[in-house]
């Protein structure tokens, strides 16, 4: 009996609370603050992970980009499933990625969604896999089905859902909650509301774009400007004109 | 030196066999059906001939003796087609295969016999292809072509020279009605001769016999013992591929469609195996009753050989047609074929690559059920401008690697939004403020781009710009039309 146990105890899907955690296959993040956030190190390989957030724009993707420059670099091929908008490549090149390696899929309806996700996960071709599913319904089976097909394909698969589904339970192996951070304009608040080997409910705040940083804490008047006033927005053209005065 | 040997295939049945090719063999055994020409019966099946119907019959008296008989109008076209696909066919067991006269096919197997391990096992082959295929056939073997059509094929008889002669001066001439040079007109000639066999023909002499019946039949003569050469060109088969398969009843289901395309699919597998092609393209042709045709095309972003490959797409595009009314024959062809290359395979299945193949599959699949534009890799293009800087290219085409000059470029790079809007949207003012989904406050220095003066002249400041709820966005202002525009995301 005690043999069987601890035989049954070996594996690595159970945790108990005090025992220290089983390391698992992950990606690391890029981001050392959030490495150790997470008990596993990294994303979870072969497994979905949620990013759940509201709207676009405030460093979701940035925060991927050094995890998918590390699965490339194993298999090539990654894929973008129904993004909000149209991938810019030399940004993608800037970041470290293949943008020929990026396959871009824009399926019509909900069905077509969850197929090809499914399709693309099971296929083993693909590295990793980041879909967004905003506005699309992603039911429980359906995340469980998905988190099979990337454990069976080995694929890394970050999914994007709205926020609102953070109250849904969801068999996804880690969930992160993005918000962008008010206080320091650039950095990305994460909030993780579940994830394997432990608990969940840490928060911390990333400092993504150091440049984007940079410019947002600096004022206009700061800034060299090397225009003819701005026509359309006076009260910036007064200030840039302001500047180059000074300036001059 | 190896003797020549040659092997004739006659199709006795051809159009009665295509038509029975979608019946399945016990189907084919019960069901009445015959081949109608002009009216008149031209072929029927065994069963029905048991029935008491023959070819030559009008078509109203086969009613009146059969009532439930079916009837499917012959097809020469057709034939021909089916004779192409047999004689593509047959290429497989040698290099020389010519058509003889009507539904003959001519092999010249003494090259083979080795290969196959003697006649009897190529014979064999030859016998299990031709069942599976569904053609039944009657063998003729001999030492030179002309014989090879006259003579039937029998075990006990060896293809030696003297035996074939010896079984040529057997053979009764009444028996070789089929066969165009002993037409019938020319064998009532003979009877009044006398002559009845062709040994007796063989020992008059060669003058008179040209004199009364011609020099092309003494030729003809002496082709069959092969006493004068008797050339036959071999067909250089074409580099394509198409086989169809009829049936009585319409296919009114997707369901019942798989069958056939099934076995159509493996008649292709087999074919590639064979002459070690791989095939990049694929068209079905569904032929409804009312003459019309569906057609379903299906790319390939690599060549390959694998029938589960072409059957997994055909059914995911199957699923997106709606079948109108019945379909009574499906086609396949193809003619996008190339050399097959043959992939290196890991020793260890662990440590084998199949990326690519996955991949390929992958894009394959996605382009079957989402078509292509919806799915594309995204190429850098050197420009200045940035809509202008990426072009969609269609997932399956191969990548080249490019070294752009963009990065030198832009040394600021992380600049650069990791989002496009499709097209620049432009956006209001109110408040002094920029309006997009609500205020948006300008937070760095600007970026100017002066370009195109050769076309239209653009003239742009690219700022970044952030909403109040965190968002960062790409705006430009352009001088030309003096207004702002929403460029970028930073996603």
């Amino acid at each position: 009996m005690k043999k069987s146990l601890d035989e049954l105890l070996q594996h690595p899907s159970i945790w108990q609370a005090s025992r220290a955690y089983r390391p698992r296959r992950a990606i690391a993040t890029g981001f050392v603050s959030l490495n150790e956030s997470l008990h596993d190190g990294g994303w979870p390989e072969a497994a979905t992970s949620e990013l759940l957030c509201e709207q676009t724009g405030i460093g979701e993707l940035r925060l991927l980009l050094p995890a998918l420059k590390q699965v490339q670099k194993q298999k090539s091929l990654v894929a973008f499933l129904a993004p909000p908008h149209l991938p810019y490549a030399p940004a993608l090149k800037a970041a470290g990625l293949n943008p020929q390696q990026v396959l871009v899929v824009c399926p019509h309806s909900a069905r077509e969604w969850l197929w090809c996700a499914d399709q693309i996960l099971r296929s083993g071709a693909c590295g990793g896999l980041v879909s967004w599913g905003l506005q699309t319904a992603i039911g429980n089976r359906d995340l469980r089905m998905l988190q099979q097909a990337a454990h069976q394909g080995d694929c890394w698969h970050a999914l994007f859902r709205h926020s609102r589904e953070a109250r849904q339970a969801s068999p996804s192996a880690l969930r992160l909650e993005l918000t962008s951070d008010q206080e320091h304009a650039g950095h990305l608040q994460i909030h993780v509301l579940k994830q394997r080997g432990g608990w969940g409910g840490q928060n911390l705040s990333l400092a993504l774009g150091d440049t984007l940083h940079k410019h947002s804490a600096q004022t206009l008047k700061q800034q060299a400007v090397h225009l003819a006033p701005l026509p359309s927005l006076r009260d910036s053209a007064q200030r840039s004109s302001a500047s180059i005065r000074a300036i001059g | 030196m190896v003797k020549s040997l040659w092997l004739n295939l006659r199709f006795p049945k051809l159009a009665l066999n295509i038509a029975q090719r979608g019946l399945s063999p016990a189907q084919a055994k019960i069901t009445t059906i015959a081949i109608i020409e002009k009216q008149r019966i031209f072929q029927v099946s065994e069963h029905t001939e048991l029935l008491g119907l023959q070819a030559g019959m009008s078509l109203s008296s086969a009613w009146a003796l059969l009532p439930s008989l079916s009837t499917v109008e012959r097809e020469p076209k057709r034939e021909q087609r089916a004779m192409t696909y047999l004689a593509n066919w047959a290429y497989q067991f040698t290099p020389s295969v010519s058509h003889g006269g009507d539904r003959n096919l001519l092999l010249e197997v003494g090259g083979s016999l080795r290969l196959f391990q003697g006649l009897e096992a190529l014979l064999q082959q030859v016998a299990d292809g031709l069942r599976n295929l569904g053609f039944c056939y009657e063998l003729g073997l001999a030492h030179t072509p002309a014989a090879a059509e006259l003579l039937p094929y029998h075990p006990s008889r060896s293809a030696e020279p003297q035996e074939c002669i010896q079984a040529l001066r057997a053979q009764p001439l009444a028996t070789l009605t089929h066969n165009e040079n002993f037409s019938k007109n020319l064998q009532k000639k003979l009877q009044r001769v006398g002559i009845a066999t062709l040994g007796e023909l063989f020992d008059l002499p060669k003058a008179s016999i040209a004199q009364r019946f011609g020099k092309d039949f003494v030729l003809h003569l002496q082709q069959l013992c092969g006493h004068s050469p008797d050339l036959r060109p071999s067909l250089t088969p074409k580099p394509e591929f198409a086989s169809e398969l009829h049936f009585l009843t319409g296919l009114s289901t997707i369901d019942m469609i798989r069958l056939p395309l099934t076995q159509l699919l493996q008649e292709l597998q087999e074919f590639l195996i064979q002459r070690q092609l791989a095939c990049g393209n694929l068209r079905w042709r569904f032929f409804h009753y009312s003459q019309q045709a569906s057609i379903l095309d299906i790319d390939l972003s690599r060549p390959q050989q694998s029938w589960e490959n072409f059957f997994k797409l055909s059914e995911i595009k199957l699923g997106q047609i709606s079948l109108d009314s019945a379909v009574e024959s499906v086609q396949l062809y193809t003619r996008q074929l190339s050399q097959a290359r043959s992939e290196n395979q890991g020793l260890f299945k662990e440590l084998s690559d199949n990326q690519s193949q996955d991949a390929s599959l992958l894009i394959d699949k996605l382009t079957s059920r989402l078509g292509a534009e919806r799915l594309y890799k995204l190429q850098i293009h050197d420009e200045n401008l940035p809509e202008l800087q990426q072009k969609r290219v269609p997932a399956g085409s191969k990548c080249r690697e490019q070294n752009s000059m963009i990065e030198h470029m832009n040394p600021q790079h992380t600049q650069i939004p990791l989002w496009l809007c499709e097209q620049a949207q432009a956006l209001s003012l109110r408040n002094n403020k920029l309006q997009y989904q609500g205020e948006l406050d300008i937070v760095s220095s600007a970026k100017r781009f002066d370009s195109h003066w050769w076309q239209q002249r653009q003239q742009r400041d690219y700022f970044i710009a952030r909403h109040a709820h965190g968002a960062h966005y790409w705006v430009y202002f352009d001088y030309i039309n003096q207004r702002w525009f929403l460029q970028g995301i930073y996603g």
